[in-house]
């Protein structure tokens, strides 16, 4: 089967890893630095969005932040810092204490570049949402500064709303065949992949190649009569991963060779960017319309900007959540949910080094875990840095204790 | 007895029973009468004494079992929390406490068999061990925020879930910026709390109590301002003065009467230093940024063996305006948006600037406590800052509560190095 091969994603993606490397170098792109800022209205205005990866051979940046500071945050200094950047802006957000320092040191060495600090509320309640909402609309009024069209109407932001609410789906339904393709025609690192050409690409390109990918998948997974075979999912040992911004290709790499696949990612950029809907009577309905509805529907049925902007606060405050909201238990839940509906076996809990939000969250996760009887493997890792041959004597060791 | 005995032996009393049940006989012994007038017979400084009688009496009857307790994190409006009827426990201020008591290993080797990363702030971590322990008197409510950092709001949650009160948790979300939609925002979360939580007291909200809590803030704001007006001047302080020994009354028992009255106290006792001080007396002044180490320690004794005071701390700062009982939420919102920590790190460094002006400082210690990624990640920042006029700042690398991670030997070469740059200026 062709798929096994990485080099197909090569092939398949090819436009999408070439308008990667392109961004860096034309003048339409704008950076962000976290999955609660929604690159709806980053893109409404006719500019590319990017999560920016961070250059992950940092070093410079220890100099300017502690030793013991989240690593990719490090990256993104180092990325920022050193490159004369072709991106538009970058637009930052209130995500954890280090984003705020991370800012702070933007607003003093690169004063000249104009950038953006998105208030993002850690409840989730009426007041959150209206106050986000709030911040929404400044964030809009900033891209128009910068956007090619200077004007952004409430149909420019639809229309954003839809491409992003296509590309959740398409992404949904790759994680859907992902975990249930038993034949491993998609592996663990070429998944991550994909998901990482997600935030870094041009939308229309990638979403395009993505739908290709998806027919051709189906219709081999199809051709060869392959199905879903109960025993061997009861046989096989799922493991789950939860964390944080891990966005590695050597980590991910460790599973490939190893052959573990990863069946549920709870991280930035798996569930937590894609599993969610922005829906309204003006954008398609989808299963998911009630979750995003639940303040008022009646709210919410016109398309006045107001309406618009409030409707995406809500959404993103409700989508699958950060460990940064004061969401614990729900949180909890939903882990212990996926551990459930995906017969998952072991978890491996996998943390940028120095994350407060994800480390505080650990010692509960940990006591449910151990009253499922769920075994788990905590690792820190470095972005980047990590020292990936002890990672993978891990890795395997704990996979092995499950047989 | 002197002083110094009976602390002994009540530490000693502590570390050797460890247990709620210990702790609160031990509290209910020693806040009796006779027992804490001896107590405070043998302290020399009044304000210090004071201090010591009323934070021994407050701690009593929270653990008492008596009144309904709100566990609250450090820079909380405790208007609200006072006014309420609730009596605030400030684990982060525990967790100091168990520096000073000797127990902090203890602690803190219990939130690591309970999975807390040893990359998390100590005052966090020994919080966490001591409420494993179950060391803490069981709160109705806790109530937390984000000024100054991320750690309460994830912590107290789990202290939410120990404690079975998940529904009793509320968490006040502090905007990044000063605007009027931040101010509204905040200030109903403000009053969904205190109509809540009256809610849950089976209370009627007792507004008349919190205007009266306001005013009492507003007293000991206007003797606070006294006190550090007097400290521009002042070298010679009472034994063992040292401000960052304050911070429980000052940000957790703000709008109580004894704090009134403590900081009343301590503007007479300074002024009364301040008169007696020789006018020829000249040290070199210096700014302390961020806590301290609440165990033993020699860093002040070596700054004034060279020569060097520590006049203000950036945790005495007065920063918010008087407080409008007619507007409560809307004026304790506006004390939580004035805290120089919340926002960009700009409003911190103007805020110091401030300060260094109007004390005159010639140097400043900003102590790098292990995990605060708040603070640290501005100390290059403020260090550039503060060079550019000149005035050096020594970026102290340490922890606040685990003595372990504290090398006493390399404090003790930068602190005396410190010094001697300083008196070479
Ligand atoms: S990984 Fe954690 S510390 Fe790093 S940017 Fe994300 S939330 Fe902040
Ligand atoms: S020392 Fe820093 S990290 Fe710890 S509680 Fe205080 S502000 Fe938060």
């Amino acid at each position: 089967m062709q798929i096994k091969n990485s080099k197909i994603i090569n092939k398949f993606f090819q436009k999408s890893l070439q308008a990667k490397n392109d961004i860096q170098n034309k003048n339409n792109s704008i950076g962000y630095l976290c999955t609660y800022i929604p690159e709806e209205i980053l893109i409404s205005g006719g500019l590319n969005a990017i999560r920016i990866r961070g250059d992950k051979e940092s070093s410079l940046a220890d100099g300017y932040l502690p030793i013991n500071f989240c690593p990719y945050i490090k990256a993104v200094w180092e990325e920022v810092y050193k490159k004369s950047y072709s991106l538009k802006s970058i637009i930052f957000a209130t995500s954890c204490d280090g984003m705020k320092r991370l800012y702070d040191l933007f607003l003093n060495y690169k004063k000249e570049n104009p950038s953006f600090m998105l208030d993002v509320p850690k409840n989730y309640d009426e007041n959150s949402v209206e106050f986000f909402a709030g911040r929404l609309k400044k964030m809009l009024e900033f891209v128009k500064t910068i956007s090619p069209n200077r004007e952004i109407g409430n149909n420019d932001l639809v229309r954003s709303i839809e491409i992003m609410n296509k590309k959740r789906k398409l992404l949904s339904d790759l994680t859907g065949i992902y975990e249930s393709d038993l034949n491993n025609f998609i592996s663990t690192s070429q998944y991550f992949n994909i998901l990482d050409l997600a935030v870094s690409s041009e939308n229309k390109t990638f979403i395009s190649e993505l739908e290709f990918f998806l027919k051709n998948i189906q219709k081999d997974l199809k051709s060869n009569h392959t199905s879903v075979n109960e025993d061997f999912i009861k046989n096989n040992c799922n493991i789950m991963v939860v964390g944080n911004y891990i966005n590695d290709e050597n980590f991910w790499d460790i599973f490939t060779d190893s052959g573990i696949k990863v069946v549920s990612g709870d991280l930035c950029i798996s569930s937590r960017y894609f599993d969610f809907q922005i829906e309204s009577n003006n954008i398609n309905a989808n299963k998911h319309k009630e979750e995003c509805l639940k303040l008022s529907d009646s709210k919410y049925d016109d398309t006045s900007m107001d309406n618009l902007l409030k409707l995406i606060a809500a959404s993103y405050l409700r989508k699958p959540f950060c460990f940064r909201m004061t969401s614990l238990n729900e949180k909890l839940k939903s882990i212990k949910d996926k551990i459930n509906t995906g017969n998952i076996r072991a978890v491996i809990f996998t943390s940028l080094k120095f994350c407060d939000n994800t480390l505080y969250f650990y010692p509960e996760l940990k006591k449910e875990l151990v009253k499922l009887n769920i075994p788990s493997l905590y690792l820190d890792i470095e972005y980047g840095k990590s020292s990936y041959g002890q990672l993978r004597t891990r890795i395997e060791a704990f996979y092995e204790m499950l047989f | 007895m002197s002083v110094l005995s009976i602390k002994t032996r009540i530490i000693k009393n502590i570390q050797d029973n460890l247990n709620l049940g210990s702790i609160k006989r031990l509290l209910h012994t020693i806040s009796n009468k006779p027992v804490l007038a001896l107590y405070g017979s043998s302290i020399k400084s009044i304000t210090d004494k004071y201090l010591n009688i009323y934070t021994i009496r407050n701690l009593n009857e929270v653990y008492s079992g008596k009144y309904p307790v709100a566990f609250g994190s450090l820079f909380l409006p405790y208007e609200l929390i006072i006014g309420l009827g609730l009596k605030p426990f400030l684990p982060e201020i525990m967790g100091g406490f168990t520096a000073g008591l000797g127990i902090s290993g203890r602690t803190i080797k219990a939130a690591s068999n309970n999975w807390y990363s040893s990359d998390l702030c100590t005052f966090h971590r020994s919080a966490a061990g001591a409420c494993e322990m179950d060391l803490f008197p069981k709160p109705s409510f806790i109530v937390c925020s984000n000024l100054a950092c991320d750690a309460a709001g994830k912590s107290f949650q789990n202290f939410s879930r120990k404690y079975n009160i998940e529904k009793n948790f509320y968490f006040i979300d502090v905007p990044h910026d000063d605007d009027g939609a931040s101010l509204s925002f905040l200030s109903k979360q403000l009053e969904n709390i205190f109509y809540e939580v009256s809610g849950k007291l089976n209370k009627k909200p007792d507004i008349e109590k919190l205007k009266k809590t306001i005013n009492c803030s507003n007293d000991f704001r206007k003797f606070a301002i006294q006190a550090n007006n007097i400290r521009k001047e002042l070298y010679d302080y009472p034994q063992y003065f040292n401000g960052l020994n304050y911070i429980l009354p000052f940000f957790g028992l703000s709008g109580t009467k004894e704090t009134v009255n403590l900081y009343k106290i301590m503007t007479g006792e300074l002024q009364e230093k301040l008169l007696k001080q020789d006018k020829n007396k000249k040290m070199k002044k210096v700014l302390w940024m961020h806590l301290k180490p609440y165990y033993r320690n020699e860093i002040f004794n070596i700054l004034e063996k060279n020569n060097c005071r520590v006049v203000f701390e950036e945790t005495s700062n007065v920063f918010w305006d008087e407080l409008d009982p007619d507007k409560p939420f809307k004026s304790l919102a506006k004390k939580m948006l004035s805290n120089p920590l919340r926002g960009n790190g700009e409003n911190r460094i103007k805020a110091v600037q401030q300060i260094a002006a109007l004390y005159d400082i010639d140097g400043i210690i900003m102590f790098s406590h292990w995990g605060c990624r708040q603070s640290n990640g501005l100390s290059r920042l403020i260090k550039e800052s503060f060079n550019k006029k000149s005035i050096p700042v020594l970026v102290l690398d340490g922890d606040c509560v685990d003595i372990n991670n504290c090398p006493a030997g390399q404090i003790k070469t930068r602190v005396e190095g410190f010094a001697e740059i300083l008196n070479s200026i």
